[in-house]
């Protein structure tokens, strides 16, 4: 066998060299054998740099997935590692099982490849232990032709999947690719399930308490408590302002989960901005009087129309400006402004109230969060009016942000996508 | 003259606070407030009350926090703590588990809403003992 070194040497001699050389050369195969073989370790050459190089790129800290292959045949394992050497894997090979099983004690698996036909511990027997000690490691029996049967028992014994040897690269990575996609989309559902049962919980609990407190509460007027009639009207309007409450709740609950499931499909047409926000602001002196709260309405000249579900439009500002009413202080004031940029048209609902603390901002939308102070205490919301606000935002393309000072006030600002008439 | 039993109530409310305080009316108590477990606790130790009434449904959690670091705490492990629960989530009488993991020992527990004579009852059986 012609060393590579030579081959090349050879190679750049015919090349370079002399009309003498060339044709001293004799046989056309020699020089079209030298020429491949140069050409062979170019390529070889090359490909290595650009693997090296690619894998330098890889911050040093990521880990691929940890795959195991064992087998005992070198070449397999080989080539195993060849397929699978890009940056997204990280490949350790044994040939035994006993082998493969101290590994596998020793650090967690992703990925186990066990060819079934090996001395000593037989595959079958390896993929029963891993299945104890690692129940989350995926395992992959490599089979000869002969043994597809064995692969079928094997994967009713707990393997994912089976390739048949002799496989190319594509084979392989498709099937590791596969098993881990698997594992991912079950990982996503299990999180999925326990996030729907955290709901549930924090839905039960939101609804119990206004129930067992109308409940309380009319329990003891039937035992004539309180006596007098100006504490019972007291009571009865606490159990109204409950019910209502609730019933708000259980809205709120509706039109949430409905958005999120996009099950709400939306009615879309040509909304006044202007309109919308002077609704949102109707019969202010009703509302805001008693606390003698002004309000600033600074609406852009020539305000646009937005393609959008009006109801939901509506509904964002409705719930702005009640808050901006409810957590306000006695004098304050609710300004309202607007302003067109770039595409865009952004509503600002300001408010002089007691402001949120800065612990509280990152979590204001989250459903059913509600902040914790001496004001809020008196006012039980659903929870549920931001989060119905930032996905009636998303829904429309839009984005909306929240600046507050405690003790000075809060700004909430969206800013909608403007199209073409 | 007799004294009247310190109560401290652990609760974010101020309904559920009405109803404890119509609960207990006319009977021998002073009554002290916190809105939230970590009041509760300050409160706890600063006035060592006769008993607590402890709302575990508070928002975060905070009154099972509140309830593990006075029973860790060996000057106040000794008062007796009354939880207010809802119905049909005990397990048992004095250990309350929720999905997350967090486990911790109450001396009694109470459904809500608090109504008639049982937490009065309850009580007596705890202030009774001192």
């Amino acid at each position: 066998m012609v060393d590579d070194d030579d081959v090349v040497c050879h190679f750049r001699d015919i090349v370079g060299g002399s009309e003498e050389t060339r044709g001293a050369c004799g046989i056309i195969d020699e020089v079209g054998t030298a020429a491949l073989a140069a050409f062979q370790k170019f390529e070889r050459e090359t490909w290595t740099m650009e693997m090296n190089k690619s894998a330098e790129s890889v911050e040093p800290s990521s880990k691929g997935t940890a795959v195991l292959v064992v087998d005992d045949d070198q070449v397999v394992l080989e080539s195993c590692q060849a397929i699978l050497s890009g940056p997204g894997y990280d490949v350790e090979t044994a040939q035994r099982g006993d082998e493969a099983l101290e590994m596998v004690e020793k650090k967690c698996f992703e990925v186990v490849l066990i060819d079934l036909k090996m001395p000593g511990m037989p595959g079958m027997a390896l993929l029963e232990r891993i299945r104890e000690l690692s129940p989350e490691t995926i395992n992959i029996i490599i089979t000869g032709f002969a043994t597809v049967e064995t692969a079928v028992e094997a994967m009713k014994m707990g393997a994912f999947d089976y390739v048949c040897k002799p496989f190319g690269p594509d084979e392989l990575e498709i099937v590791v690719r596969r098993a881990l996609d698997n594992k991912a989309l079950r990982e996503a559902a299990e999180q999925a399930e326990r996030e729907s049962e955290q709901f549930i919980l924090r839905v039960y609990h939101q609804l119990k308490s206004p129930v067992g407190i109308i409940q309380g509460y009319i329990d003891n007027l039937l035992r004539g408590a309180p006596s007098q009639e100006e504490e019972r009207n007291v009571i009865l309007q606490r159990c109204l302002r409950r019910a209502q409450a609730l019933g708000q709740s259980l809205e709120d609950l509706l039109s949430l989960s409905r958005m999120k499931t996009g099950r709400l499909k939306p009615n879309l047409e040509w909304v006044s901005l202007h309109n919308a926000l002077q609704r949102a602001v109707e019969g202010w002196d009703a509302r805001a009087g008693d606390r003698n709260i002004e309000l600033g309405l600074n609406l852009a000249r020539d305000l646009p129309s937005i393609w959008a579900d009006r109801t939901q439009i509506e509904h964002m500002f409705a719930n702005l400006v009640d808050n901006a009413l409810r957590y306000n202080r006695a004098d304050g004031k609710v300004e309202i402004k607007t302003s067109l940029n770039r595409g865009e048209v952004r509503i600002d609902v300001a408010d002089t109230g007691v402001g949120i603390e800065a612990r509280d901002l990152p979590r204001i939308f989250d459903e059913f969060y509600r902040c914790q102070n001496e004001e809020t205490r008196m006012n039980r919301g659903s929870g549920l009016g931001l989060s119905i606000v930032r996905e009636i935002v998303a829904a429309h393309g839009g984005r909306i942000d929240v600046q507050s000072v405690v003790g000075q006030g809060t700004t909430f600002s969206i800013w909608l996508p403007l199209c073409e008439k | 003259m007799a004294e009247n039993f310190r109560i401290l109530v652990v609760e974010d409310d101020p309904d559920d606070v009405r109803l404890i305080e119509m609960a207990l009316q006319g009977g021998p108590y002073d009554i002290s407030l916190a809105y939230n477990g970590e009041e509760g606790v300050e409160k706890a130790k600063a006035e060592k009350p006769d008993a607590i009434v402890l709302d575990i449904m508070m928002p975060e959690k905070d009154g099972f926090k509140a309830c593990q670091e006075l029973k860790a705490d060996p000057d106040c492990a000794d008062i007796p703590v009354l939880v207010l629960t809802a119905v049909g989530q005990h397990f048992s009488s004095t250990q309350y588990a929720v999905g997350s993991g967090m486990r911790m020992e109450a001396d009694d527990y109470i459904e809500k809403p608090v109504v008639g004579d049982v937490l009065r009852t309850r009580l007596a059986h705890f202030l009774e003992r001192k």
